[in-house]
């Protein structure tokens, strides 16, 4: 075996391979940069280009590729809190916070360093557990899948900032939106309401950059400055601090990097939900860090990225022993090892175990380069930063808008990120935590999945089986212990002095929003009321739990009054820490009024972008809104104007249309002119 | 562009273009990988020898991307679709949502059928028709819209199958590891299907075939019964037709509707003429483990026109059979 990885080695370090493996790394890093686009997209493309290369050189340069892009979705997350991928979702919630205190580059030093040691650790676990695995992904059955979604479900509490009421509800809306779509074992189309791309259910990407892109590109327009004052100090020495960092929480590295790993493995967990366990598993294990995470804390970058990267490692295994996919991108892996004429399954672990190894090799080597490079150019990227806010702010809006776009190529896509983006925007304001809204989407469908599975197959034996019954005592402990601490520190306000009475002054946004959650559930419940059983159970339970959250939220906001006597009360120091953290906010400085008129203008433009988009085509909106907000919103001359928007335009322009070829849906205009769309120049219409 | 079209040769048109075929699944499966040997190997055969790329649009069982095809594509031959065998049966069953005409689209072949076969694990409660009519056997598939649920659902309710059907699984691959694991007993998937997956198993007896259906399998399937033999009636046998229509199609490949005619005829010539491509058979051999099994385009025409003529009172007792009739 030792002479099997040595050869493979020679292999991989063949000046001509090594040449593909770098060019992947490049094209990985960059799509991992733009909002949208993942090693999917890359895969996709490049597939073709491998046909006439030999098998080693082809899965190399495929696997490089994918196995960056882990590393570079951090810069936006960070610089902008818009993910790269739906991978770095998790690294936002300190990683964005870290880079308005100015300490970006410490952010990405950690970061990349995390995702370094993380990858590394997946390129070890592959090539130790190969041939240890079978027995362990065979011991995962579908109740046990089930069993891990109800832990990390569990993670919710931990991802409410403070306040597990509004978190719980936020992820029943997320499971609630789980459910569009076509259910597999009655076929009744639930909110479909007659289309096809509702049918398929809601997709992560437009759902994921609404709730966290839009938001932060919309408080960067209306506060009308990017970041505050010191975030462009990126120097190397910031970079090394994050370095530091890393090292000095090394056993953290570790540990996010095995559960990035040992989870990417098994089938069915799915990559998205990963860096949210291990953020979660940071959160509560961590000294101290359920006062910090999310304000900043390098821990939080450190622990979703290092399991960010060693997921590729792990959900190689799953595809190379068992020809079965653990990922999306793993899924087109395993075409380009047909195409290639490698069968996986046992013989990847004998006959081919030069080919194993090869694969080893490659993310070990593409993790070293792609954590290299984004170093070495860490600060150029950082300086985007410093751009001014009315130029930036059109132009990572209008890749969102593109890149969201990417998802399955619908207008729906458009559509669902104006819409979670407008959600996002008003959580935001009112204080309602996003992340459990993005897991219970995640969560939703493996959950309703693997249940109706187990209990169909099992009946009820299957609560006996070990695994689950592990992992449900963990959840019940990780679960209740926030629960039982919350109750008991308002218990401990309510024995002070508690008022029940209606509060006129209450009546805020924060209240019609809540008000309009509870609608939401109550419609859900009705709406669902007439299914066959099979269809209607997850809506209905998580309809009527979501509407006494929400309730529950609404009662204590509207009619309870807690004082609390002791001055280092729990709910007085929270209500401080609230307090903080809005004044903390971009838009501290302006009057709500103000902020309004600026949030409306804001999504005007992302409404207009929708209708030009429609009217001619999404490529040709983009030019359009560039030129238009750049003229009249951040009032820049014609000179910047033109040459920003026709710069970035251009680009999108090869990028998207002439190298992805992306099949753009028809605009009115194409409709009206047919004939455009047969010219390879203006097929965009 | 039609007048500008009509001047040209199909040549010089084609000679100028990329011609992007539409694979209506996501990367990585069966359909999505003959398509890209497809688009490989057709390259040299269409006059002016125009690069064939690939790109994927899932969704809907292959509907979406036939809806944009119908509706929104260019017809002028550059833009192609490649769908799931089961396009027409979606015309037929969800009329809603198919918002396309297959009597207009421009077919222009199939490469590959679809032999559909249920097989269980050896160690199953029940290995063969007659075992199976009095024993419980947990079958996997990943939704009632698939022909991997249709196939078994269909012989179920023909022969009196105690199936326990389990829908809800993310791929055929996921329902191998379930039977592996021993969570579902077997599933309806497709000798080629087996032979990319897990090969030894057909080899090693650990799987036993209980019955198959759709076009006999080049690879042979000694002793195992076939559907159509089981049954005996005039309207079983209208059943077996119309759950049949998908593996008949197999994979099709085909243009917008008002596709200049030359174009079409041309690319029917070009696709006839790759069929014949021994470096495409053996390309397809290793990649997909399948035998050529081609169907040219006015035979796949044909053959949809015929399909979509299933009688009303077949089709709603087949949307009845196969739990579809509620939508």
């Amino acid at each position: 075996m030792f002479d099997m990885a040595l050869s493979a080695l020679e292999i991989v370090f063949d000046p001509s391979r090594l040449t593909f493996v770098a060019l992947g790394v490049v094209i990985g890093l960059s799509l991992g940069v733009i909002p949208g686009l993942s090693g999917i997209v890359g895969l996709s493309l490049l597939l073709p280009f491998t046909f006439d290369m030999d098998p080693f050189t082809a899965l190399a340069f495929l696997v490089g590729l994918q196995a960056v892009v882990a590393t570079s979705d951090t810069i936006p997350a960070v610089l902008f809190g818009v993910p790269g991928t739906v991978g770095s979702a998790s690294t936002i919630l300190d990683g964005h916070p870290m880079a308005k205190q100015g300490l970006a580059a410490r952010a990405f030093g950690a970061a990349f360093s995390a995702s370094l040691l993380g990858g590394l650790f997946g390129a070890l676990f592959l090539a130790l557990s190969v041939p240890l695995l079978r027995p362990f992904i065979l011991s995962f059955g579908s109740p046990e899948l089930l069993a891990f979604c109800v832990f990390g479900l569990s993670l919710i509490g931990v991802l409410s900032g403070g306040n597990p009421l509004k978190g719980l509800a936020a992820a029943s809306l997320g499971l609630m939106i789980a459910t569009v779509g076509e259910e597999p074992n009655t076929a009744i189309e639930r909110w479909t309401f007659g289309s096809l791309y509702l049918l398929e259910g809601i997709p992560l990407v437009p759902l994921a950059l609404g709730l966290f892109a839009l938001p932060e590109i919309a408080d960067m327009a209306i506060a009308g400055r990017t970041m505050r004052k010191g975030h462009g100090v990126t120097t190397a020495w910031g970079q090394l601090a994050g370095v530091r960092d890393t090292l000095s929480n090394f056993s953290l590295v570790v540990r996010g990097s095995a559960i990035g790993s040992v989870l990417g493995a098994v089938p069915g967990i799915g990559a998205p939900v990963i860096p949210w366990i291990a953020y979660g598993h940071a959160m509560r294990t961590e000294k101290g860090a359920a006062e910090t995470f999310g304000k900043g804390d390098v821990r939080g970058v450190i622990a979703s990225e290092s399991s960010n990267n060693a997921k590729e490692g792990g959900a190689l295994v799953s595809t190379i022993a068992f020809g079965v996919p653990a990922t999306a991108a793993m899924a087109l892996l395993l075409g380009a090892f047909l195409i290639h004429g490698l069968s996986p399954g046992p013989d990847m672990l004998t006959s081919r175990l030069d080919v194993t190894y090869t694969l080893v090799w490659t993310v070990a080597l593409a993790n070293v380069l792609g954590c290299g490079i984004c170093f070495v150019f860490a600060r150029q990227l950082a300086g985007i930063a410093k751009i001014r806010v009315g130029i930036l702010a059109p132009v990572v809006l209008s890749i969102t808008y593109i890149g969201a776009f990417q998802a399955t190529r619908q207008w729906g896509d458009v559509v669902a990120l104006l819409g979670f983006g407008l959600l996002g925007w008003v959580m935001k304001r009112v204080d309602w935590p996003r992340p459990p809204l993005l897991l219970g989407l995640v969560l939703g469908g493996l959950l309703e999945r693997y249940m109706f599975i187990s209990f169909q197959r099992y009946g009820t034996d299957w609560l006996s089986r070990p695994i689950v019954i592990g992992v449900f005592l963990v959840t019940a402990y990780s679960l209740l212990k926030p629960i039982v601490s919350d109750l008991l520190s308002r218990r401990r306000e309510a024995t002070n002095k508690l008022t029940i009475a209606f509060k006129h002054d209450s009546i805020d946004s924060a209240v019609w929003f809540n008000v309009a959650v509870i609608v939401f559930f109550l419609t859900a419940i009705i709406g669902s009321w007439q299914w066959d059983f099979g269809a209607r159970l997850v809506p209905q339970v998580v309809g009527w739990v979501g509407l006494l959250l929400a309730s529950w939220q609404l009662g204590w906001t509207s009619f309870v009054t807690t004082e609390a006597i002791n001055p280092t009360g729990a709910l007085e120091k929270a209500e401080a820490e609230t307090h903080a953290q809005e004044s903390g906010s971009d838009l501290s400085n302006l009057s709500a009024e103000e902020t309004r008129r600026r949030a409306l203008r804001y999504f005007g433009w992302c409404l207009f972008i929708l209708i030009a988009a429609l009217l001619v085509g999404l490529l040709p909106a983009m030019l359009i809104f560039l030129v238009g907000y750049l003229r009249i919103e951040a009032k820049e001359g014609w000179k910047t104007t033109l040459a920003v928007s026709l710069g970035v335009w251009v680009i999108a322009y090869l990028l998207f249309h002439q190298l992805l070829r992306v099949p753009w849906p028809t605009s009115v205009l194409g409709n009206l002119i047919p004939g455009l769309r047969s010219v390879g120049f203006t097929n965009l219409l | 562009m039609g007048g500008v079209g009509s001047a040209q040769t199909v040549e010089d048109f084609y000679s100028s273009r990329t011609v992007t075929i539409l694979v209506g699944s996501g990367a990585g499966g069966t359909t999505d990988i003959s398509g890209r040997v497809i688009a490989e190997h057709l390259e040299r055969h269409i006059p002016g020898s125009p690069s064939v790329i690939v790109q994927n649009m899932p969704g809907g069982g292959s509907v979406t991307m036939t809806n944009y095809l119908a509706r929104s594509a260019p017809r002028d031959g550059s833009v192609l679709g490649y769908s799931l065998p089961g396009i027409i049966t979606a015309q037929l069953l969800e009329p809603g949502r198919a918002r396309f005409d297959g009597r207009e689209l421009n077919w222009i072949g199939s490469a590959l059928k679809y032999t559909g076969i249920v097989s269980v694990m050896s160690t199953a409660p029940a290995t063969t028709i007659a075992e199976a009519k009095r024993s419980e056997l947990f079958i996997g598939t990943t939704g009632r819209g698939s022909p991997a649920h249709q196939f078994p659902a269909m012989a179920q309710a023909l022969l009196g199958l105690q199936f326990n059907i389990v829908a809800g699984y993310e791929s055929s691959n996921d329902v191998v590891l379930a039977m592996e694991r021993g969570e579902v007993h077997g599933q309806s998937s497709s000798l080629q299907a087996w032979a990319i997956s897990r090969p030894n198993w057909l080899t090693d007896g650990r799987i036993a075939h209980l019955l198959y259906m759709g076009p006999s399998d080049p690879l042979g399937l000694p002793n195992v019964p076939y559907l159509r033999d089981l049954v005996s009636t005039d309207r079983e046998r209208a059943l077996v037709d119309f759950i049949e229509i998908g593996s008949y199609m197999g994979w099709p490949l085909f243009a917008p509707p008002g596709v200049p005619t030359e174009r079409t005829e041309a690319l029917r010539a070009a696709f006839t003429s790759l069929m014949n491509d021994p470096e495409f058979a053996h390309a397809v051999e290793s990649t997909v483990k399948a035998q050529l099994q081609p169907t040219v385009g006015r035979e796949l025409a044909e053959f949809v026109d015929h399909a979509l003529d299933t009688p009303d009172n077949i089709l709603s007792e087949a949307k009845t059979i196969l739990g579809l009739d509620r939508r």
